[in-house]
């Protein structure tokens, strides 16, 4: 029975290695994410089609809600509060987007498919090129 | 169509198109009630696959072709109730994805590893729909979904092999495929 137990080391080298291999991906993202998140310089960045829509910098009170058209009669609704975004209201067909809720961590972009749109929360340096808005004021 | 010299064969051919037919239509019913469940997690991509246990139960009974016909028989079908053609180009990437590396595999392994054989074919099928879903929204920050598909496909494609290991084990051949 050589073959036999061949086939099962390899069946369970195959099985431990993916599973490890998906555990360690999913902790690199979570940490990475997590330790890019203390900075305060954070930005929704809007794509649709691939294309940047706009970037709106979280800044904690900001308040913002918008709504993104795309194709006929598809739209999504966008708020901004408390440096967390999301979609609050849309019309596709699973409402995945929606459901996803609220984010303000670059783990994991949300994503409406459908209607090919994404959100993805950058914690880039570009943001301190923008005017501070008390500079602004003063 | 051509006329099969022989009538025994012609008759099995006739008999497997039904069996395969039949197992179309529980693979699409399967899949049709699948939708109807909540998501579990809100991200794309996360479901049970519980479809999948027709083409893991028709590998372990039949030809690699046979499964082929009816996985492809149910992407198509499934994407006409959906009314959604994007959804297809999701399901066609996923499915065939998984469908070469679970063929592959079960080639190697047989149906005594059919859970192992499920979980890879769950990861790839979650690989098969993030290229997709790259290649539709331009972006490749949506890769950063991979990580977490995984985990969710090693999960999913655990019970699914897990539940197609069971039915053979409780369901006689004589029924699962009486040719």
């Amino acid at each position: 029975m050589k073959s036999f137990k061949d086939k099962k080391t390899l069946g369970l080298t195959l099985a431990i290695l993916a599973i490890l291999l998906a555990s360690t991906a999913a902790l690199f993202v979570q940490f990475r994410s997590s330790s890019q998140d203390k900075t305060t310089h954070k930005t929704a960045a809007l794509y649709q089609n691939g294309q940047l829509l706009r970037r709106i910098p979280l800044k904690p009170g900001a308040e913002d809600t918008f709504t993104v058209e795309s194709g006929k009669d598809g739209f999504n609704t966008i708020q901004i509060v408390n440096g967390k975004v999301g979609i609050v209201d849309a019309n596709c067909p699973d409402r995945l987007c929606v459901k996803m809720g609220m984010i303000s961590s670059s783990a994991y972009p949300i994503s409406c498919l459908p209607h090919k749109l994404v959100i993805q929360i950058e914690n880039s340096e570009n943001s301190k090129e923008e005017p501070p808005v008390d500079a602004l004021t003063q | 169509m051509t006329h099969s010299p022989n009538k025994k064969t012609h008759k099995t051919n006739v008999k497997k198109l039904t069996l395969l037919a039949v197992y179309t239509t529980i693979a699409l019913t399967i899949f049709t009630a699948e939708s109807f469940l909540p998501p579990l997690v809100p991200l794309p991509g996360v479901k049970l696959g519980l479809s999948n246990i027709v083409t893991l139960w028709l590998l372990m009974h039949t030809k690699a072709r046979d499964a082929l016909w009816v996985l492809l028989s149910r992407i198509v079908l499934s994407s006409f109730f959906a009314g959604q053609m994007i959804s297809m180009l999701y399901s066609l990437a996923g499915g065939l994805l998984c469908f070469v590396a679970m063929a592959l595999l079960f080639h190697i392994l047989g149906s005594k590893y059919i859970v192992f054989i499920s979980i890879f074919g769950a990861l790839f099928h979650n690989l098969g729909q993030i290229i997709i879903a790259i290649c539709v929204t331009q972006l490749p920050t949506m890769a950063a979904y991979l990580p977490v598909l995984a985990i969710s496909g090693v999960a999913t494609g655990t019970f699914t092999g897990l539940c197609a290991f069971y039915l053979k084990r409780h369901l006689p051949p004589k029924i699962a495929w009486p040719m």
